[in-house]
């Protein structure tokens, strides 16, 4: 998409928050980068290994829940409790993939959502570990303290985004790492044709199970920066919201293309903002979008951005 | 070459499906360096020989032994590790990669310094082997005359240049046997020929090549020894003068003279 824009867009997310000073609008920026995670820890298993993990967005939930009882309970504090949730997440998705990967397609994507549908009744009932309904509140908020030197509590919406921001890129920055390897290119043959990939020395279970456990560890540690945040949890963010939620940034934004996932969380969270007083149909809402978009842009909007840009290029040599 | 140890052995080879015996008894050796053609009529069980041999079925009977070592049982990705590779006469490409990216990927076995982990540092010793790697791949392709193709899509190959991406791609696996299905099917006489002196050149480099073909005229033209299929059963093995006098192989190929070594 060329280095200049690149550099130009890091340069405003660097800036956003001073431009917009408004707490409302660094709320959203703040929801932006959380969701931007998300939906790059589902395209690592969407786009890049083709298969479609219906439930992946419950390892949102289950991060934010571990996060948040390994700080109240054993009273880690973010800067751990971030990296075990995440450690944690990702070994459940290895589990989980152990025996969903025997399937492929469809049958993949109902046992993920059946496996999504089991951590939420977990969470759920088992009340004297979850509070169940009533959800979990006073999670702390991340803390630097050196005596005598600093002291900062990242309370604020303003300080909050630069530490989603810094996650943002590291995992935009992983995920490229993770193409331009054999790790990744082994992930890619098998999505492009499995028993080729097979027949060259790839070993596709194992590799399947890498991409699935590094999604879901990335998708854990977006939920406890959203633990974080919010300082309130409820089963609902192990629930269908959050599930359809990640499947549209990724389908609507443009599945395979780190920017356009994150087109596409940028659309997640301005789009229920903007339809506020379409508040109680959000989920029919959200279908209309996906059926729109897969109708008329199944690559995704920034494909039909980037078609439109080359169109008007072409134009103008004319 | 009767004296030199085969490279590869199958040993009664039994696969049903069913009630249908695909391949029944098949028991041939391979000898390094030799090029051997598996020919017979449809239905006669070649593909299914072939799936057997790279680990993707599993033969009921028989075993399979590759420079003395039990195979049989083994994964389609540890016989490839190993140095048995195969291409595939359908579905046989990355489709939507890039024709260098396919052969990219066929490196896969022998990049171990390339992890996700050494990714992620990106230290300089891992951007020395991608640039080592990468520049592998591209001479893979200037090996098969395709470099100018290098980053065109897999997907937008004409024909015959997907069945050299298809060797390609095993070719970048390091391979001591390549197993070959059909490797001209489609093509014509020009593109042939230039096929089979593609295989030749391998030959020469030291690479077994196991040619499962229909087109008479390379095999005739090319193989060292012959194997005739019938009905999942060896009816014959031999060079391609002696095949070609076989009455009971030209019995099963009735009235194609096409066949006969001209």
């Amino acid at each position: 998409m060329g280095k200049r824009i690149t550099v130009g867009i890091f340069i405003l997310s660097l800036l956003a928050p001073i431009i917009l000073t408004d707490p409302y609008h660094r709320h959203l920026m703040v929801l932006f980068c959380i969701f931007a995670v998300l939906a790059i820890s589902l395209d690592i298993t969407m786009g890049y290994l083709g298969e479609l993990p219906l439930g992946h967005a419950a390892f949102f939930g289950l991060g934010a829940y571990a996060s948040a009882l390994l700080a109240l309970k054993l009273n880690l504090s973010f800067w751990l409790a971030l990296p075990l949730s995440g450690i944690f997440t990702g070994m459940i998705g290895i589990l989980i993939g152990i025996p969903s990967f025997r399937l492929k397609g469809p049958y993949f994507a109902i046992v993920t959502l059946g496996f999504a549908q089991i951590v939420h009744l977990i969470v759920n009932n088992w009340v004297s570990f979850t509070r169940g309904p009533m959800g979990i509140t006073k999670i702390p908020a991340p803390r630097i303290t050196i005596p005598y030197i600093i002291d900062i509590t990242f309370k604020s919406e303003f300080s909050y985004y630069y530490i989603c921001l810094a996650m943002l890129i590291f995992s935009i920055y992983i995920t490229k790492r993770l193409i331009n390897c054999k790790t990744g290119r082994a992930i890619l043959a098998i999505r492009e044709n499995e028993n080729l990939a097979l027949s060259i020395g790839v070993q596709s279970y194992f590799y399947k199970l890498i991409a699935f456990g590094l999604g879901s560890a990335l998708a854990g540690m977006a939920g406890s920066f959203y633990a974080h945040y919010f300082r309130v949890i409820s089963p609902d963010l192990v629930g269908v919201y959050y599930l359809i939620g990640a499947l549209i940034m990724v389908m609507v934004g443009g599945i395979g293309s780190i920017s356009g996932v994150i087109l596409g969380a940028f659309i997640f969270t301005i789009l229920p903002e903007t339809l506020r007083v379409l508040e109680s149909v959000r989920l029919i809402v959200f279908a209309v979008v996906l059926l729109i978009s897969i109708t008329f842009l199944p690559a995704g909007v920034i494909r039909g951005i980037e078609s439109l840009y080359f169109k008007l290029a072409s134009i103008k040599k004319l | 070459m009767s004296h030199t140890p085969p490279i590869l052995e199958t040993n009664k080879i039994t696969r049903y499906f069913g009630g249908l015996k695909a391949l029944n008894n098949v028991t041939f050796s391979l000898f390094p360096g030799e090029i051997l053609s598996v020919i017979g009529p449809n239905g006669a069980g070649k593909t299914t020989l072939l799936n057997v041999l790279t680990g993707f079925l599993k033969p009921q009977q028989g075993s399979i032994y590759y420079r003395q070592e039990e195979i049989t049982e083994l994964k389609p990705y540890s016989i490839a590790s190993k140095g048995l590779l195969r291409t595939f006469q359908q579905n046989s490409l990355f489709v939507n990669l890039t024709v260098f990216q396919n052969v990219l990927i066929g490196c896969h076995c022998k990049m171990n310094k390339n992890s996700f982990f050494n990714s992620f540092l990106n230290g300089n010793s891992f951007r020395k082997e991608e640039s080592r790697f990468q520049f592998e791949a591209f001479a893979i392709l200037k090996k098969l005359d395709m470099e100018d193709q290098a980053t065109s899509l897999a997907a937008n190959l004409p024909y015959g240049d997907q069945r050299k991406l298809g060797i390609a791609i095993a070719l970048a696996a390091n391979p001591e046997i390549l197993m070959l299905d059909e490797p001209v099917c489609g093509m014509n006489p020009d593109e042939s020929k230039r096929m089979m002196n593609t295989i030749n050149e391998l030959r020469e480099s030291g690479i077994t090549i196991l040619l499962v073909e229909h087109d008479m005229k390379v095999v005739m033209g090319i193989s060292d020894r012959i194997v005739v299929l019938n009905q999942g059963e060896k009816i014959a093995e031999g060079t391609p003068q002696e095949i070609s006098k076989n009455t009971v192989v030209v019995s099963v190929y009735l009235g194609d003279s096409s066949f006969v070594k001209s």
